[in-house]
């Protein structure tokens, strides 16, 4: 008997193995109220249409306080709670949010907002300019993580109680796009102490509960200026990418996002709608130049001749990416096709490294984040490829915490994958390959990028910032500090009663529009 | 009647542990395909002729890497419980031996190592002494040694008061002779019984290591870091979880019921049902 029962307890132990973080992290729901008026006499709806929504999110907010923050699990979220002067559309064209219009002065230095009139913030105080003030002085002040992508603002004029003005040091062509980031969400004075656990906005919902790992439930704000359609939406958190979709199947959530080898399971079923999305974002793997191998441009290019980027999209990615050949997503409007400054040859590889002097081989060490899976198994079909031109790439999986603090801030890595989400602003998407930039972390340095850097940031005429930006592009596609893979696709996969749901430039879940239908 | 049933268990046992040391052996000989190899165009297949139990989501082969799998399962479940059984007895003998406050510290800090649960003290080490096959097994072979260091210190006290060992002792000879003449023979049948139970739970730890992405490290193949790769398809191709499950099962569940066989038959504890 006790045997049996120990065979037992192995069995179970291997389950609870494989089965481990597959938790189901929903949790038990509440019944959906579909009568507006609680307890009001009134008559009940005919047909009645869901307003409860429930999305899945695998990384929980780092707080919700937008200003104390670079989390991207944050701001997914926020902008349903908050607004900013200045809001992006799916197609990435800058529209009124707070303000409802603006004006760049002639020398480009200066900018007016007029805001909306008559905007509450949850807690019942009308926003005023004041409160963009002293929102945009938060994000300058010393506790902010962005204090410095706003220091080129010097002063900040409430004019009245519905225009303000920025005035800037130096000339930034792309000004605007500085106030449409999610972290530019206006804030009341009163309720920022508290804001981090008990958010206070303008935004189409106001937070009902958070239960952290758990989740997240909002309700929608009526006072809105354009309310939302949905009367609340809860955010789930759930990790594992397949209780997501056994949660999806059973009704338990409206939206999840989805990795490509999920998409035949929704494909031909009339029940889902798969939204595919060319993602502002790339991904790369990045070599550090301190190595003293990868500082020559030779070995670099080596490893691009080297990899076959189709095979490894179709291998991790599922096929949903799109190859690139230098730093910039396709989906911008600046982007240069660099495809063809390397192509996979492997013979070329060889060549490169024997010139290099490496011709007996070479060994690497790659850091990998372990809660990406996708990198983990990128840079183990990248290692394989390079094994064949005769490298040797000894993998090591760390934590995020770990790549963050020794990677990438200590730069302590001769190879890593990971992702950049695109900015909307194609500077500020490139920045990082300034040899001065704090973000430069495969220590990178060209001085005619630093040139372009500089000089780009003056540059008024917007065909010279063209051409300048398309030039820094080629120049990456050909100096290659880093292998360039794909700018990925993003998939989402919602039930098929869910309308309205679409994807941003940013990286946000906007629920305002949302609606089902039946 | 309880005999013959502890016989055919014992024999199940050894038939289990046979598998695996089985495809371990081959493994040097033979291997189907590199087990590191990709091939992105085969990936996922069914198995086949060619690929016996089919390819993962990299096209490699899952037989071969099962195969070096168990390379490494082996490895770690007999060094590192060797290398902690020896420690343990050293520091349990000690502890049994010495009187008084050496005593007292020597097996508190054994107990407070005991106090652990096993998977938080196997991850504390590996936090400190980083990933990796090696450092996994010097984990193990630590988080092994207070049960080894208890079971020896109470062999050794409940032997210290024996005839013979006083007689040893009026004979003169050295509390090390006595140790190593006397006592460790004597401790030898309970010893062996534990490595036998142990090399089950040392597997089970190294896979949950390899699981969490702290032992062996990719591409190398391991029975938990195939497990884990395989949790991303659970829906869409289950049938990748499960030779690598039951190959960790009939290695796990071999050592443990050869442990219990031995335990019976050395120990003779269990009378009951």
């Amino acid at each position: 008997m006790k045997k049996l029962l120990n065979a037992l307890s192995v069995l179970m132990m291997v389950a609870i193995l494989a089965a481990c973080g597959s938790n189901n992290g929903a949790a038990s729901a509440p019944a959906p109220t579909n009568n507006t008026a609680a307890g009001g006499p009134e008559a009940e709806v005919k047909a009645p249409v869901k307003t409860e929504l429930k999305m899945a999110l695998t990384v929980d907010p780092d707080g919700l306080d937008p200003h104390r923050t670079t989390a991207a699990s944050t701001f997914q979220i926020t902008n349903n709670l908050y607004d900013t002067l200045v809001k992006v559309s799916s197609d990435g064209e800058f529209v009124p949010g707070l303000a409802e219009e603006w004006k760049v002065s002639e020398d480009g230095l200066t900018i007016a907002f007029k805001l909306r009139e008559g905007v509450k913030f949850h807690n019942g105080r009308e926003m005023t300019a004041e409160d963009v003030k002293f929102s945009f002085e938060r994000l300058k002040g010393e506790e902010s993580p962005r204090a410095g992508d706003f220091s080129n603002i010097v002063s900040i004029t409430a004019v009245d109680n519905y225009n303000i003005e920025f005035a800037t040091k130096a000339l930034d062509v792309a000004l605007v796009s500085q106030f449409a980031y999610p972290w530019t969400a206006i804030v009341p004075e009163e309720a920022v102490e508290q804001l981090r656990n008990n958010p206070v906005g303008t935004g189409p919902f106001k937070l009902e509960q958070w239960v952290p790992q758990q989740q997240i439930v909002l309700t929608r704000n009526n006072d809105y200026f354009t309310p939302a359609k949905l009367e609340k939406v809860g955010f789930i958190m759930m990790p594992d990418a397949t209780s997501q979709i056994t949660a999806l199947q059973s009704g338990e959530l409206d939206i999840i996002n989805v990795s490509g080898d999920a998409v035949p399971q929704f494909e031909s079923n009339s029940e889902y709608s798969i939204i595919e999305t060319q993602a502002n974002a790339v991904q790369v793997m990045a070599m550090n130049l301190d190595n003293e191998a990868l500082s020559d441009a030779r070995v670099r290019q080596a490893i691009n001749y080297a990899v076959d980027k189709q095979a490894l999209i179709d291998t991790v990615w599922w096929g949903y990416g799109q190859e690139i050949g230098s730093h910039y997503p396709p989906m911008l409007k600046e982007y240069l096709d660099t495809n063809d400054a390397i192509t996979y040859d492997p013979e070329k590889a060889k060549q490169l490294l024997e010139e290099a002097g490496y011709a007996q081989g070479l060994t690497l060490e790659m850091y990998l984040p372990s809660s990406y899976p996708n990198y983990v198994a990128a840079g183990q079909v990248i290692a394989d490829q390079l094994k064949k031109v005769g490298l040797t790439i000894n993998i090591h999986t760390v934590e995020w915490g770990f790549w963050l603090s020794d990677v990438y801030t200590g730069r302590k890595y001769d190879l890593t994958v990971t992702g950049h989400t695109g900015r909307l602003d194609p500077y500020a998407l490139l920045a990082r390959y300034h040899s001065e930039s704090k973000e430069n972390y495969m220590n990178y340095k060209n001085e005619r990028v630093d040139e372009i850097l500089t000089q780009v940031q003056q540059e008024r005429d917007e065909q010279q910032r063209l051409k300048l930006y398309q030039e820094l592009q080629q120049i990456l596609a050909e100096d290659v500090p880093a292998l360039y893979i794909q700018s990925p696709i993003g998939l989402t996969v919602t039930a098929a009663n869910v309308a309205g749901y679409q994807s941003y430039p940013i990286d946000i879940y906007e629920m305002k529009d949302v609606y089902f239908t039946n | 009647m309880r005999k013959g049933k502890n016989n055919r268990l014992v024999l199940l046992g050894i038939a289990l542990v046979s598998m695996v040391v089985l495809l371990c052996l081959t493994s040097f000989i033979y291997l189907p395909h590199d087990p590191n190899n990709m091939n992105t165009i085969d990936r996922l297949h069914r198995p086949s002729g060619e690929y016996f139990l089919g390819t993962d989501q990299f096209g490699r082969d899952i037989l071969s890497r099962i195969m070096i799998s168990t390379r490494y399962a082996l490895l770690v479940g007999l060094v590192s419980v060797a290398v902690g059984a020896s420690i343990g007895v050293v520091i349990g003998s000690i502890g049994g031996i010495a009187k008084g406050v050496l005593q007292s510290v020597i097996m508190r800090v054994i107990d407070g190592f005991m106090a652990f649960p096993g998977m938080l003290l196997a991850l504390m080490l590996v936090a400190v002494t980083g990933k990796g096959l090696w450092n996994a097994v010097l984990a193990i072979a630590i988080f092994m040694i207070p049960t080894y260091a208890r079971l020896a210190y109470s062999l050794v006290i409940d032997q210290k008061n024996e005839l013979y060992i006083k007689a040893a002792k009026s004979y003169g000879a050295t509390p090390w002779r006595i140790i190593v003449k006397h006592i460790l023979p004597s401790m030898l049948p309970k010893l062996i019984t534990q490595f036998s139970s142990s090399i089950g739970g040392a597997i089970l730890l190294e896979s949950s290591l390899s699981f969490l992405g702290l032992g062996v490290q990719p591409p190398n193949a391991s029975l938990g870091l195939m497990l884990s790769e395989s949790r991303q398809f659970t829906l869409s191709y289950p049938y990748l979880a499960i030779p690598s499950g039951i190959v960790l099962v009939i290695a796990i569940l071999g050592f443990n019921l050869i442990g219990d066989a031995l335990n019976d038959t050395t120990v003779g504890r269990r009378k009951s049902v």
